[in-house]
């Protein structure tokens, strides 16, 4: 059995540090609304905003965020290629994915190139806020579709034909992400597994971790297997 | 190549009998050796202490089974053709052996019977004579040996030129001798070969003539071995004898039990009889031994072979029966090797009969013996490989059958998805006419009369998005899962109620796990709960509420309940929520429940499942 280390709780926030957030998103009238959400929190402050990728990395060097906001259909890049240039430039820093619907595979996928989080485009400003200040203390909610994708895509690695799963779920991953594939809210899974919120976020964080580092080691299995390396 | 695998076969089938029974006649006939040949045909036969006896040759001779030594005296007379060529001299069966001198010179000595053993030469004998041992005119032989046993043989012995007699003689001890030998091992391949195949082959219903034939070739072993082994220690003769009629009854009664069987009759009680003859060969063998100190071992051997013959009419008439009523090519192969067994038999009787062993007296059972095992072996194949061609014949058409199902069941799967992707294609043209469709044209239609505040302009988009994401979210050919959508529809809802100060039960916990409905069932059922929880949270006034999605026995309950201030359900403006919910469920056959009080409202569903789920 396997030794489980409940995950830290992260510290309180310290009120007089802003989160640095920036925001790269191609579409004029989404981007607006953001940086507006962004500016309009006290606990937030803009560090730039970018249409392209190429745009965001040159500010990001410049001026690294704490939290960014990536939309995936960058004119000049897949959002993902940027999400992972972050994740391995700033690993401190948290990548939320901006999509139009939030389906699983677009999600799956932005957590497998680093995203910790995700925000539909059209929530409305003060939920963008108070989304963005959550993703920084712990995490954000997943819908539980994407639950069930982040859950299949560990248990069927069953197969011998599969790449290695170097860091299989827990138990306890495993049970958060059941009881969210269930409909419920982090709240109610809190409750009902006895532990706080921030402990719930922390889980699912790790399996955001264990998802980008699997996807890093089938792709290195995979490229190994057609003889690449 | 099949043509000649063709005549391969006729000649096989045709030309073996006749073949056999041609090289068996041409070496059955004595030679017309015309004189100078001499034929000692009368002599003085004596035992000890017995006066002198004048016989005839050969000489069959049936005596108590006491050790005695012979004599026989012959004279005869030798022209001078005769003389003037290298002459040898021809014994066709002389069993017992001994001493033979002419004109008191030693032609040969062979073992003979003594008091401690039993001779028995089954073989033809011939002597090169050396030069000037015969004389012009009168000539002396003189032959000595010992007796035993109950029958004894002199033979007829015969002078003549070697140029005539040799080839003869070798002929004679190739098919006396040699063959004996060559067809034990035959029978022991054949008897190894059938025995084996009955192993294999007994845990299906096997036909038990692999056993027989197998059974018979060992009889015939048994036999042949038995015959070739001499001398035999005197106390062993008797044993040699009943063990040897086992032997060669073994071999004649399974061949009838065969014979019969492969004329396709199953006899029972001769079968039975057939057996508990051959128990009998050796009982009365060693009976006549016993009791009566084989004085009458004659008349017993005589009875128990007729016996044996006897039994022989019953498959033979069996045999001719099924050829009289359908000559199959083997059945006919079988008659014609009965027939040429019953010949040879007979004439081997009828050299006993006469007492004139003088050519090959074993020579039928010798021809009889590998012809049968040989027709029976081939028969035998030939069944193995018609059933073995069968079975080919019925793997391919099997295997064409399953092939030709594969074909269809791929057909039908194809058809079958075709048909699903038509369904679903069909339901969201449906889906975007009454939902998204008919929101966008109404929507519309307020705008342009100007009376869409933005705010209003909002909560329209913002309902044409929920509608397009839950189309969306049942997007795809297989069923969902109505739980997971249930809960990705909490999901996205659950900021705007929350920022409406509802606190949500959510309860799933009466659905089985998975419930999984098509989409024209799942996506209009998770359109009133999205109507209803948009209802609750815009209109209501609500502080909770509880959502529960239940399988019942009746089928699926969908209930959402509030505790906000209420809505007369018969007086509200026809909002486009309430008719949309009406007609959804309507169009599903389910019932819509609506109660609303200054306490709350609970916006009820109830649909009746075609099959209802198997409880996990």
């Amino acid at each position: 059995m396997k030794l489980e280390h409940p995950p830290a709780a992260a510290p309180a926030p310290a009120p007089t540090l802003p989160i640095t957030v920036a925001v790269v998103e191609d579409e004029h009238a989404v981007r607006t609304l953001f940086e507006m959400a962004v500016r309009s929190h006290p606990q937030l402050s803009l560090a730039f905003s970018a249409d392209t990728a190429a745009g965001a990395i040159e500010f990001a060097s410049a001026r690294p965020a704490q939290v960014y906001l990536v939309d995936l259909g960058l004119p000049d890049r897949d959002g993902r290629d940027l999400i992972r240039w972050i994740s391995a430039q700033q690993p401190d820093a948290s990548v939320m994915v901006v999509t139009v619907f939030g389906d699983d595979s677009h999600v799956v996928s932005s957590f497998e190139a680093g995203a910790v989080g995700y925000l539909l485009k059209d929530t409305p400003p003060d939920e963008i806020a108070r989304r963005i200040v959550d993703l920084h203390h712990g995490g954000s909610p997943i819908s539980p579709s994407v639950a069930r994708h982040l859950l299949r895509r560990f248990v069927g690695r069953g197969v011998p034909a599969a790449a290695p799963v170097d860091d299989p779920l827990s138990e306890r991953e495993r049970e958060v992400l059941k009881l969210i594939e269930k409909g419920m809210t982090y709240d109610e899974v809190a409750e009902l597994l006895n532990i706080s919120w921030h402990t719930v976020t922390a889980y699912l964080r790790r399996v955001y971790r264990k998802l980008q580092v699997n996807s890093r080691a089938e792709a290195v299995y995979e490229a190994r297997q057609r003889g690449i390396i | 190549m099949k043509v000649w695998r063709g005549l391969f076969l006729l000649g096989l089938r045709v030309g073996l009998l006749p073949g056999l029974l041609l090289g068996a006649l041409a070496q059955a006939a004595p030679p017309r050796v015309e004189p100078p040949r001499v034929d000692i045909t009368q002599g003085q036969l004596e035992a000890e202490g017995q006066p002198a006896l004048e016989v005839t040759l050969p000489l069959k001779l049936y005596r108590a089974r006491v050790f005695t030594p012979y004599r026989l005296q012959a004279s005869f007379e030798v022209g001078a053709p005769l003389l003037a060529t290298p002459t040898m001299l021809q014994l066709g069966n002389w069993p017992d052996g001994g001493r033979i001198l002419i004109n008191g010179v030693e032609v040969t000595e062979q073992p003979t019977s003594s008091e401690t053993q039993v001779v028995r030469h089954l073989r033809p004998f011939a002597f090169v004579l050396a030069p000037g041992l015969l004389r012009a005119g009168h000539n002396q032989l003189q032959m000595d040996w010992g007796s035993r046993e109950t029958l004894m043989l002199v033979p007829r012995l015969q002078i003549g030129p070697r140029a005539l007699l040799e080839p003869w003689h070798e002929r004679q001890l190739f098919w006396e001798h040699t063959v004996l030998r060559a067809s034990s091992v035959f029978a022991l391949v054949v008897a190894l070969v059938m025995l084996g195949v009955w192993c294999l082959q007994r845990r299906r219903e096997a036909p038990h003539e692999y056993l027989l034939i197998g059974l018979s070739a060992l009889g015939w072993i048994v036999f042949n071995t038995l015959l070739l082994w001499s001398p035999v220690p005197a106390p062993w003769f008797p044993w040699r004898g009943a063990i040897g009629y086992g032997g060669i009854g073994l071999f004649a009664l399974c061949m009838w039990v065969c014979l019969a069987r492969l004329a396709g009759r199953r006899l029972v009680l001769f079968e039975r009889l057939a057996w508990a003859w051959i128990a009998l060969g050796p009982v009365q063998m060693m009976g006549g031994f016993m009791f009566t100190g084989a004085t009458h071992l004659p008349r017993v051997e005589a009875f128990w072979t007729l016996g044996a013959a006897g039994l022989g009419a019953v498959p033979l008439a069996v045999l001719v029966r099924a050829v009289w009523r359908a000559p199959t090519p083997r059945l006919v192969l079988l008659l014609g090797v009965v027939l040429v067994g019953l010949g040879l038999a007979a004439r081997e009787a009828l050299i006993y009969a006469l007492g004139d062993p003088v050519g090959s007296v074993h020579l039928g059972i010798q021809i009889l013996a590998p012809l049968w095992l040989a027709t029976a072996c081939g028969i035998l194949v030939q069944d193995f490989v018609r059933s073995l061609r069968q079975a080919e014949a019925q793997r391919a058409a099997l295997d064409r059958r399953l092939a030709e199902r594969e074909a269809e069941l791929a057909r039908l799967h194809a058809r079958e998805r075709e048909h699903a992707t038509d369904e679903e294609r069909r339901r969201i043209m449906q889906d975007m006419h009454d939902g998204l469709g008919s929101q966008l044209v109404s929507s519309l239609a307020l705008a342009e009369r100007g009376q869409l505040t933005p705010a209003m302009t909002a909560e329209l988009l913002r309902a044409c998005i929920d509608d397009l994401r839950l189309a969306i979210d049942t997007l795809g050919e297989g069923p969902i899962d109505l739980a997971l959508a249930a809960g990705n529809l909490r999901f996205r809802l659950e900021p705007r109620l929350r920022a409406a100060g509802l606190r949500v039960r959510w309860d799933m916990s009466r659905l089985p796990e998975p419930l999984e409905l098509p989409g024209s069932l799942a996506l209009p059922v998770l359109r009133v709960l999205q109507e209803a929880l948009a209802n609750a949270s815009k209109h209501a006034g609500a502080r909770s509420l509880q959502v529960v999605l239940a399988c019942e026995q009746a089928g699926l309950a969908l209930d959402v309940i509030d505790d906000g201030h209420g809505f007369d359900p018969a007086d509200h403006r026809p909002g486009k929520g309430l008719s949309g919910m009406h007609k959804r469920a309507r169009a599903l056959g389910a019932e819509l429940l609506l109660r609303s009080s200054a306490q709350g409202t609970h916006v009820g569903l109830r649909l009746p499942l075609p099959i209802p789920p198997a409880p996990d």
